[in-house]
C-alpha cells in the first residue's frame, strides 16, 4: 500500500527540516534568532499546502526555494516594522550583528564584494550543498543559467580574495 | 577545490551545528491543521469574492450556504491511557472511567468496586440540545533553556542555569531560590525558596486575598495560555525542617487554583504554598500556550448518558465475559457540567478537550462519572483516552 500524504510528510519533514533550518539560520540576520523556528514552520506549511507540487527527487532544492521566499518576506517585513517603530518609540533589543559575523576576516571581505545575486548562489553551493541542477530549482533558473553564474560567482569571489590583504 | 573555496566551506556559521526541531510530531500536527484551517478559509475567501461579482441575490445565497456549512475539525486519535500520566492532581475526575468519585466527608476518593455494573438514567432536568464547545491544540514553549531563564526572571532568580541529571529538565538555582522548568510529558513550571530566612519570621499574618493576588501576578507575568480561576485556601502547620530546613515549625498557606482557559476550568492546577509573613516558599503550574481553538459538536447532556451505558458496555465486553455478572445499580443523573480535561493524542500532540462531568446518587452519596463531551464523530480510541496533569517538580 502506497504511502498516506500524512506519511510522506512526515518522513519529508524528518529529511529536510535539518538542511531548511539550517538554511533559514545561516541568512536569518537582521531578525532574532527566535524567529527561526516560526519561518521554518512557515516554510513547512507552504509545502504541506502544495504538497502536489513538491517535484520527486528534488525536495530539497524546492523546499529551500520556498524558505527563500518566506525569508524575503520576513526581511521585508521586519524593515517595514523597523522603519515605522522607530518612528514612535526607541529601539528595543535587536538581534546582535556580531553573531553575523563570519570568523574568517578574508572570506567575509571577499563575500562583502560580491553583489547579492552572486553571494547567494555562492553560498547555496558552498554552505547548502547545492549542484547546478539544484540551483536552478531553487532559484527557477535553467540548469545551465545556474552553472553558468555559479562559475561566475565563483571566479570572482576568487579574485576578490585573492586580492584581500592575507589576516 | 582550491583553498579558497575549502576556507568559504570552512566559514559556514552553521556547520557543525544541525538545526533540530525540539519536538517534530507537534510540529508536524501543528502545520497540518493551520494549513487546514487556512486552505478553509481561503475556500471560504473565493466564494464570498465569486458572490460579490454576481447578483445581490447569489450572494446573500452563498453567505447562507456557508454560515450553514460544517467547519473542517480534525478528528482527534486519542492515545491509550498507558502511555498517558496518572492523574493525581486533576480536578476532572477520571474522564472516560466508570468507576464513580463519590463525596466522603467532603474529600474525593474513587471507588474501588471494579465489577460494579451501572444503568444510568437522564433527569427530566437534563437538555437534549446539542451545542459547540471548544477545543484547544496546546503548544510547548520551543527553548527549554531559554524558557527557564524567562520563569526565573518572573521570580527574580538570577542564578546557574544547569541541566539536571533527570534528563530534559533545566534549572536556574540561586543561593535562596531555584525555578525548574520540566518539558517532558505535560510541560511543569516549579519554584522553590530555599532561603531559611522565609519561615523563620512568622511576624504577620498577610490577607490571603494579597497572596492569591500575588500568586495571579506572577501567573499572568508568565504569558502562558491560561489564567488562574479561585483557589481553595489551606493553611498547615509543618512541624521540624521544611523547605526551608529550618528547626523550628512554622505555618504555611496554600493555595490551588484551579488552571482555566478561556473561562472553562481545566483538570490543570497551580498550587502557591506562602508563609504567613507572604513569603512565596513553593509554586508550581502547567506550562503552555494554547494555539487555537477548535469549536467542536458537543453531545448534549441526555445524549451523554446514553453515552455513559454504551461506553459501559463497550469496556465490559472488552473486559471478557464475566463469572458474575451482578445487577446494575440504577442511577439517575440529575446534574452535568463541563470543563477541559488535558489529554494526549497519537501523534503526541496535547490537546485541551472539553469533557462532561455527571453527578447522580449511589446509595443515597454523591457520585460523578465523566465522559468525553465531543460528538463521536470527531473521535477514535476515545473510550481507552485517559486525561493527563501536571504533577508538581519534585526538583
Amino acid at each position: 500500500m502506497a504511502p498516506s500524504r500524512d506519511d510522506q510528510f512526515d518522513r519529508l519533514v524528518r529529511e529536510l527540516s535539518p538542511p531548511v533550518g539550517s538554511y533559514l539560520g545561516r541568512r536569518l540576520y537582521p531578525l532574532a534568532r527566535v524567529e527561526l523556528d516560526d519561518l521554518v514552520e512557515e516554510t513547512f506549511t507552504i509545502i504541506w499546502r502544495r504538497f502536489d507540487d513538491v517535484p520527486s527527487g528534488a525536495e530539497l532544492p524546492w523546499a529551500l526555494g520556498v524558505a527563500r521566499n518566506v525569508l524575503r518576506n520576513a526581511k521585508r517585513a521586519h524593515a517595514r516594522r523597523h522603519h515605522y517603530e522607530g518612528k514612535v518609540r526607541p529601539r528595543g533589543a535587536e538581534a546582535s550583528a556580531e553573531e553575523n559575523v563570519l570568523a574568517d576576516a578574508n572570506v567575509r571581505d571577499a563575500l562583502n564584494k560580491l553583489s547579492d545575486d552572486d553571494r547567494e548562489i555562492l553560498l547555496l553551493h558552498a554552505w547548502d550543498g547545492l549542484n547546478a541542477n539544484d540551483l536552478a530549482r531553487t532559484l527557477l533558473i535553467s540548469p545551465n543559467a545556474a552553472a553558468v553564474r555559479l562559475s561566475r560567482a565563483q571566479a570572482k569571489f576568487k579574485q576578490h580574495f585573492s586580492e584581500t590583504p592575507m589576516s | 577545490m582550491s583553498d579558497v573555496f575549502e576556507r568559504l566551506t570552512a566559514a559556514d556559521p552553521y556547520a557543525g551545528n544541525t538545526f533540530e526541531l525540539p519536538d517534530v510530531a507537534s510540529f508536524i500536527t501543528r502545520v497540518s491543521i493551520t494549513s487546514r484551517r487556512s486552505s478553509t478559509w481561503r475556500r471560504f475567501q473565493l466564494g464570498v469574492s465569486g458572490a460579490i461579482s454576481a447578483t445581490t441575490l447569489i450572494m446573500v445565497g452563498s453567505i447562507a450556504a456557508l454560515q450553514g456549512a460544517a467547519p473542517s475539525l480534525p478528528v482527534l486519535n486519542f492515545a491509550a491511557a498507558s502511555t498517558t500520566r496518572v492523574n493525581v492532581y486533576s480536578s476532572v475526575k477520571a474522564s472516560t472511567s466508570l468507576l464513580p468519585t463519590t463525596n466522603v466527608h467532603g474529600t474525593t476518593a474513587p471507588s474501588t468496586a471494579t465489577n460494579t455494573q451501572y444503568h444510568f438514567m437522564a433527569a427530566q432536568s437534563l437538555s437534549n440540545a446539542n451545542t459547540v464547545g471548544p477545543a484547544y491544540p496546546l503548544r510547548a514553549p520551543r527553548h527549554p533553556k531559554t524558557e527557564t531563564m524567562r520563569i526565573a526572571s518572573v521570580f527574580g532568580v538570577s542564578g546557574v542555569l544547569r541541566q539536571l541529571a533527570s534528563g530534559a529538565a533545566w534549572q536556574v538555582s540561586s543561593p535562596g531560590a531555584k525555578v525548574t522548568f520540566a518539558p517532558q510529558g505535560l510541560w511543569t513550571w516549579s519554584y522553590v525558596n530555599t532561603s531559611t530566612s522565609a519561615t523563620d519570621s512568622v511576624v504577620e499574618t498577610v490577607p490571603v486575598r494579597a497572596l492569591a493576588l500575588k500568586a495571579t501576578q506572577l501567573v499572568s507575568g508568565l504569558r502562558y495560555g491560561y489564567q488562574l480561576g479561585t483557589p481553595t485556601v489551606a493553611k498547615r502547620n509543618v512541624t521540624g525542617s521544611g523547605p526551608s530546613n529550618s528547626a523550628q515549625g512554622f505555618v504555611s498557606i496554600h493555595l490551588s487554583f484551579p488552571v482555566v482557559v478561556s473561562g472553562t476550568t481545566t483538570g490543570l492546577v497551580s498550587d502557591f504554598t506562602f508563609s504567613t509573613s507572604g513569603a512565596l516558599l513553593r509554586a508550581h503550574g502547567p506550562a503552555f500556550f494554547v494555539a487555537s481553538s477548535y469549536p467542536y459538536p458537543l453531545l448534549s447532556p441526555l445524549a451523554g448518558v446514553a453515552g455513559l451505558n454504551a461506553q459501559q458496555s463497550e469496556l465490559r465486553s472488552g473486559a471478557g465475559p464475566s463469572a458474575n455478572s451482578p445487577t446494575p445499580i440504577e442511577v439517575t443523573i440529575s446534574n452535568s457540567s463541563i470543563a477541559l480535561g488535558t489529554y494526549r493524542l497519537s501523534d503526541g500532540a496535547l490537546w485541551l478537550v472539553p469533557v462532561y462531568t455527571f453527578t447522580g446518587k449511589v446509595n443515597a452519596k454523591s457520585a460523578s462519572w465523566s465522559l468525553l463531551a465531543l460528538d463521536s464523530r470527531y473521535t477514535k480510541n476515545a473510550a481507552l483516552a485517559s486525561p493527563i496533569a501536571n504533577q508538581a517538580n519534585r526538583y
